[in-house]
């Protein structure tokens, strides 16, 4: 089933944005991707598979951009390597 | 009991109060305070309370287009809740203003001698300050020459000062338009070839005879080869290299206008024991056989097989050649008729030997029933005792 599929695409790109740290480096898209998450599995409930397929694809973006932000945000906030390692003091 | 049916009504009351127009009148409210978040920078300050608010109001417009009031009236308060929330987190998120310090005045040297129009003749020496100009002139313009009708050309090089230059490529420094080019009498705005005289009815573009053949290209049917003049199609405008398709060309055919084999340099071959008419190989004598037999007897016979093997590879276009074998009407003629067959295949195997493709041949026996003269007379049976090569296809 379409509505299903999207689910399980959902919970793999969650999975993926939280390993990423997105619920920190990313808060906005998180919440979202979180919450059409619940809401596509809330029509699945109430068999409205046309709406659980239109919030769980709203939902795979959400997380999927999550992740990407994420990524880009932590990419960011790394020391360079150049930096000179932190040494700490006795 | 009494106290679950209670609720129930009253949860149907609740549902029953909100109703989609107001449940829409909210969420445009709740648009202006989410849109007044997310200028406020309340995507850094308060992301979760935008995306909650933001996804609310989605899902309460969802739930109203499935006639689905009460979920869509839960919805839009948690989205009004989420989106003031945004909006009070978000208040002293914006940039704040940067003030930049004030530039002291700095201290300016006046020169007094000044250029103002910027023609390297200073003010004192200008006599038109304000009016760039050589020095030569004091600093004043050169007066330009006039341009009447505009096109670029100056009047004193312009033919025509009046009539602008049409710049269509042909004589444009003369200052005057070319509206037909080629002067065909057709203007170049609908002249197929405007630098080429050539008549209406081919729309102002010259009629060629590229391949020089005396024919133009508009008659000639091989406007790229010249015709060859040589008496034969010569009209067409195509040149016939072989006029009788013989496959010897006309400048080594002896008799280019009748096909002929390529060993007679393109000649018909003339025969002595056949004739080769529109639709038979007629043999001039009878091919003989052993008396109640098929075997083909006599020297004069094998000499009229090779007369008929060498007319059918001479003549290509006969694609299939029927031998009927026939029989006068003395004796049986079931008997008759298989011998018929027997002397047609006979006569068929022999111009297979002597190269003649079996595709080209069909071999069919008639026995009596086809006589061609009495068979009352001697003289007229033998005449129905016969071979004939009669052409089935060509």
């Amino acid at each position: 089933m379409q509505s299903t599929a999207y689910l399980i695409d959902t919970e793999t790109m969650l999975e993926a944005a939280r390993t990423a740290q997105a619920d920190k480096l990313a808060p906005y898209e998180w919440t979202a991707a979180n919450l059409y998450f619940a809401k596509s599995k809330e029509e699945v409930g109430y068999s409205d598979f046309e709406q659980a397929v239109d919030y769980g694809k709203k939902a795979v973006e959400f997380a999927t951009r999550a992740r990407d932000t994420a990524l880009k945000v932590g990419r960011r906030n790394e020391p360079l390597p150049s930096d000179p390692p932190v040494v700490p003091t006795p | 009991m009494i106290r679950r049916a209670c609720l129930v009504f009253s949860s149907l009351l609740v549902a029953s109060c909100h109703s989609g127009p107001q449940i829409r009148a909210s969420g445009d409210i709740i648009k202006t305070d989410i849109e007044r978040a997310r200028r406020s920078n309340a995507l850094r300050c308060a992301p979760r309370e935008l995306a909650s608010a933001e996804a609310n109001l989605d899902f309460a417009l969802g739930e109203l287009d499935e006639g689905n009031s009460q979920r869509a009236y839960e919805h839009i308060t948690e989205a009004e809740a989420m989106a003031k929330k945004a909006v009070a987190l978000s208040r002293d998120c914006a940039p704040r203003q940067v003030v930049v310090k004030e530039q002291q005045p700095q201290l300016v040297v006046k020169i007094e001698e000044t250029d103002k129009d910027g023609d390297t003749v200073l003010d004192k020496d200008d006599q038109c300050p304000s009016l760039p100009g050589p020095v030569e002139n004091k600093g004043c313009p050169v007066e330009a020459p006039k341009d009447r009708d505009g096109d670029g050309i100056f009047d004193p090089s312009d033919h025509c000062v009046d009539q602008p230059e049409d710049f269509d490529g042909f004589q444009d420094e003369d200052g005057c338009p070319d509206p037909d080019n080629d002067n065909d009498g057709i203007l170049d705005t609908a002249d197929k070839c405007p630098n080429e005289a050539g008549p209406m009815q081919n729309l102002g573009c010259p009629i060629l005879d590229k391949d020089g053949d005396g024919l133009n290209d508009d008659k000639d049917k091989c406007p790229n080869e010249p015709e060859d003049k040589d008496g034969f199609e010569d009209e067409d405008g195509c040149p016939d290299l072989d006029n009788d398709a013989d496959g010897l060309p006309d400048d080594r055919d002896d008799c280019p206008m009748v096909p002929g084999p390529v060993d007679n340099k393109g000649c018909p071959r003339k025969y002595s024991l056949v004739a080769v008419t529109k639709d038979r190989i007629e043999i001039k004598k009878q091919i003989k056989f052993a008396t109640g037999s098929a075997k083909i007897v006599g020297a004069e016979s094998e000499k009229i097989l090779d007369e008929v093997a060498l007319a059918l590879k001479d003549n290509a276009q006969i694609k299939k050649v029927r031998v009927e074998g026939h029989t006068d009407s003395v004796g049986d003629d079931a008997k008759n008729l298989k011998l018929s067959q027997n002397r047609a295949n006979s006569v068929m195997s022999a111009l297979i030997k002597r190269g003649v493709d079996p595709v080209r041949m069909e071999a069919t026996g008639y026995g009596e029933t086809k006589p061609i003269a009495s068979n009352s007379t001697a003289a007229g049976k033998a005449e129905n005792r016969r071979t004939e090569f009669n052409i089935a296809e060509q």
